[in-house]
């Protein structure tokens, strides 16, 4: 990285802009201000209301086991403990993975969780606390705590995924799914799937729902840094119904860009986690594509005004692959 | 793009910002630097004279403003005298007056003179010619020129007529004129009107006898010069010539339509400064004394005198405690500002969106050695009491409360200790923002837990660069009195915010991020 090589910026940047990649500022003020309304973002950062918007609009999402609101609630914590074996603790306005706890199993009095640590109930306590007065929502405004059913993800990303669960997050661009990634924890991200923490993120090439190199920081990868096992040209199964349960949630939040991330279940099938109102742009590397050039697509073809199979389609049709212009090193 | 009042608006207001500051710096003339030393001059004459006993009548010129000067402060000292100032349209003049004075007399009059370099009279200067906007209205009193003998009438008319032939213009004639008049070989003519006095006054007085002779409408001036100040200062002469509807200033030691920088203008005409009606010849004497004033504080004082708005109604018309909170805020919006681009242009961003100004503010108070030193004590100090906390798992509200008590007992040890110890600077402690302090040691210490010491520390730190970095920026006093004499260079800050606002291109540590997209040239 050398900043005060003004050529090689100015050519970077010429080079970024040909290949439509998408940077935050133009992400924010060309897509996210003109096509997400601020009164449309409760649905979002409040995990619990996009739950009950999904179960309404029947889209599928890990079961709900409990909701705490207040500090005396955690007493019915023993009765979910001895009710379910595994379940994942999450803030509801949590952004980013923050603090979220998932646990796998007992180990005595204590909890095992996903990342072969152990805690105590307390400190499990202490930690709805902390979630409940608002340490990880957005502006420490008070907040809630679900409880909820441990997702079982498919053996397909056994061999890939780093104590973790992985997720796949679909670009929604009015209704149209314009890129997507299936994101794999690494060691170095503590088993979460967030690629800022470490976590590697693996293009999927829309037209066949298998996926193409992964981006891990911003270096392309091509294989899984702790298992060594290769991350490219893995199938995706059920892909097509992901993609249309992506379209499906964009639809009913009304937002016109937004992040959907789901999980695959071995049982379940694809369940949706959560909606982000500003997804991250490192799926561009993860793609080798440029965002923007897509986008552009979407809405030099109108493809916004086709009915729900028909955005499907197009999105199969158009965006099937990586930019071949750029090469893995 | 598609929406572009942003880039109205800021075209609006830079329209504004850029109208107002020109205003005030080229026609109200606040000056761009705090400390410029203002161009004035404090002249005293001194007159004193016996009188015979009987009603007195002193009359002394007084001097008048001209373009980028300016006389104020006028005093008349006279004991027992009464004073009336009148106009003759080529000179001020004032007369004191006494109906019975006897034994010495003692007059004084005290002015100020003062001078601006507007653009107006840089330009005046480029051309090297000085033009004099008071004209001679034929009611003037004081005669223009000596009285001639024919003989002299008969040398002026040659000397003309010489100069004529030697000359391109009128302008270039009456240089000639007067070189040919002090040259040393100027023979017969040069001789017979000077004589032995070869002096630039009496060279002025012949100058203009001979160009009014030669048709031409001339004047003597009389003034000083500010260039060398003392307490006994001469008066200087030089010469005037209307060419086309403009006079011009000649200096007779030259002949070249040129001054020395310091002369000005006090009275036009023949007579002498002071003339006496029943009393002695005057006696007087000159002191030309250079004002140590700041131009700052003269172009307020006069703002205020004659009432201009925008000085009436400036930050400078709040009492001086008002006063040195606005020098304060004014520059938060600098600060701010450069936390704006380090985020939108650069990619940088610290804890919290604006804590790194209000840091810096507190680095005002603290100075800079000693605010990075007090800030780093007391977050690791709360840091490790977070931890101490910690164990307790306390609720959030509590635990806010809790590390805010310790950090206000830590400040005070800080303060008293150091206070013991001889640094003052430690007391100054107490100006740090708590509330920032604990919500920076809270935050720090959740980033500890989630991305591990590492990530929190590079965060912290990275802060304390921007804190420092807006500091710097705004404790610059040049930047501040600009800010604070100039108020509406925050509309021009507002303007490029707008369109900062709408800047949609990479940020610059987005170029290194997404390199691999782009062949990886970095």
């Amino acid at each position: 990285m050398r900043l005060w090589n003004v050529r090689a910026l100015i050519e970077t940047a010429r080079t970024l802009r040909a290949r439509g990649v998408l940077g935050i500022n133009e992400r924010n003020a060309d897509y996210i201000l003109p096509n997400n309304e601020r009164r449309l973002y409760p649905s979002v950062d409040d995990k619990l209301t996009t739950k009950g918007l999904a179960r309404v609009h029947g889209v599928a999402t890990p079961e709900l086991y409990s909701v705490m609101r207040f500090e005396v609630e955690t007493r019915g914590l023993p009765a979910i403990i001895a009710a379910h074996e595994e379940f994942v603790v999450k803030p509801a306005s949590g952004s980013g993975g923050d603090g979220i706890i998932v646990v796998k199993g007992r180990a005595g009095n204590a909890l095992r969780l996903a990342n072969r640590s152990v805690m105590t109930i307390e400190e499990l306590e202490y930690h709805i606390h902390g979630s409940l007065s608002g340490i990880y929502s957005l502006g420490g405004q008070p907040d809630k705590v679900l409880i909820e059913y441990c997702v079982q993800f498919d053996p397909v990303f056994e061999k890939i995924a780093f104590q973790g669960v992985p997720d796949i997050r679909v670009i929604v661009y009015k209704g149209v799914p314009v890129m997507g990634m299936v994101r794999l924890p690494t060691s170095q991200s503590g088993g979460k799937a967030n690629l800022h923490q470490g976590a590697i993120g693996a293009g999927i090439n829309l037209a066949t729902g298998r996926t193409l190199t992964a981006v891990h920081k911003t270096q392309i990868v091509t294989h899984h840094p702790d298992t060594m096992e290769p991350v490219f040209d893995v199938a995706i199964p059920l892909f097509d119904r992901m993609l249309e349960i992506s379209a499906r949630c964009s639809d009913m939040t009304g937002l016109g860009y937004v992040g959907v991330d789901l999980v695959l279940d071995r049982d379940k099938g694809p369940l949706l986690l959560e909606l982000n109102a500003r997804p991250g742009l490192a799926i561009q590397i993860a793609n080798r594509s440029g965002l923007g050039e897509r986008l552009a697509k979407v809405d030099a073809e109108k493809a916004h005004a086709l009915p729900l199979d028909e955005r499907i389609e197009f999105a199969a049709r158009y965006f099937p692959a990586i930019d071949s212009r750029t090469k893995v090193r | 793009m598609r929406n572009r009042s942003a880039y109205v608006a800021a075209a609006w207001l830079t329209a504004i910002a850029t109208l107002l500051f020109a205003y005030k710096w080229l026609l109200i003339g606040l000056p761009l630097h705090a400390d410029k030393i203002a161009n004035a001059w404090q002249i005293e004459a001194d007159i004193r004279f016996n009188a015979a006993g009987g009603p007195v009548s002193t009359s002394v010129f007084l001097p008048q403003a001209a373009p980028g000067q300016q006389v104020h402060d006028i005093r008349l000292i006279g004991t027992g005298y009464g004073t009336t100032t009148s106009d003759d349209g080529l000179n001020r003049i004032v007369r004191f007056t006494q109906r019975q004075a006897t034994g010495e007399q003692s007059i004084h009059v005290r002015f100020i003179v003062q001078r601006y370099a507007t653009r107006q009279d840089l330009a005046v200067a480029d051309k090297q010619v000085h033009e004099v906007l008071v004209d001679t209205p034929p009611a003037a009193t004081s005669p223009r020129a000596p009285k001639l003998t024919e003989a002299e009438t008969a040398a002026a008319q040659s000397l003309v007529e010489i100069a004529k032939r030697r000359s391109a213009d009128d302008l270039s004639l009456v240089s000639v004129l007067i070189k040919a008049l002090t040259a040393e070989g100027a023979g017969e003519t040069g001789r017979l009107l000077l004589g032995d006095d070869r002096s630039p006054s009496k060279v002025t007085r012949m100058a203009v006898a001979s160009l009014l002779v030669g048709g031409f409408d001339a004047r003597v001036v009389h003034g000083i010069d500010v260039g060398k100040p003392g307490r006994t200062s001469e008066i200087v002469s030089w010469i005037e010539v209307k060419l086309g509807d403009r006079w011009l200033v000649f200096s007779p030691r030259s002949g070249e339509p040129k001054l020395p920088s310091g002369y000005v203008a006090w009275w036009r005409g023949l007579d002498p400064l002071v003339k006496v009606e029943g009393g002695e010849t005057p006696k007087r004497r000159i002191s030309i004394q250079r004002l140590e004033q700041r131009e700052l504080d003269q172009v307020l004082s006069r703002g205020r005198r004659v009432d201009t708005p925008l000085i009436a109604y400036s930050l400078y018309s709040l009492p001086t405690s008002s006063q040195e909170l606005y020098k304060i805020l004014i520059m938060v919006p600098v600060g701010v500002f450069l936390l704006v681009i380090l985020r939108n242009i650069i990619g940088i961003k610290g804890l919290g969106s604006f804590m790194p100004v209000l840091i810096a503010l507190a680095f005002r108070e603290t100075t800079l050695a000693w605010g990075l030193i007090l800030f780093t004590s007391i977050t690791a100090v709360g840091l490790i009491a977070r931890l101490w906390l910690e164990q307790m798992k306390l609720l959030l509200a509590p635990r806010l409360a809790a590390i805010l008590m310790i950090v206000i007992l830590l400040m005070g040890v800080i303060s008293v200790v150091a206070h013991k110890l001889g640094f003052d600077r430690g007391l100054s402690v107490a100006l740090f923002p708590i509330v920032i302090l604990t919500m920076t040691i809270e935050r720090v210490s959740i980033l500890w837990d989630e991305r591990g010491p590492a990530a929190a520390i590079r965060e912290a730190i990275q802060s304390l660069a921007i804190a420092t970095l807006c500091y710097l920026l705004m404790s610059l006093p040049g930047l501040q009195h600009l800010f604070f004499t100039f108020p509406e260079l925050i509309l021009l800050l507002l303007a490029a915010t707008l369109v900062i606002g709408r800047y949609s291109g990479y940020r610059l540590l987005e170029l290194p991020r997404f390199r691999v997209l782009a062949g990886d040239k970095l």
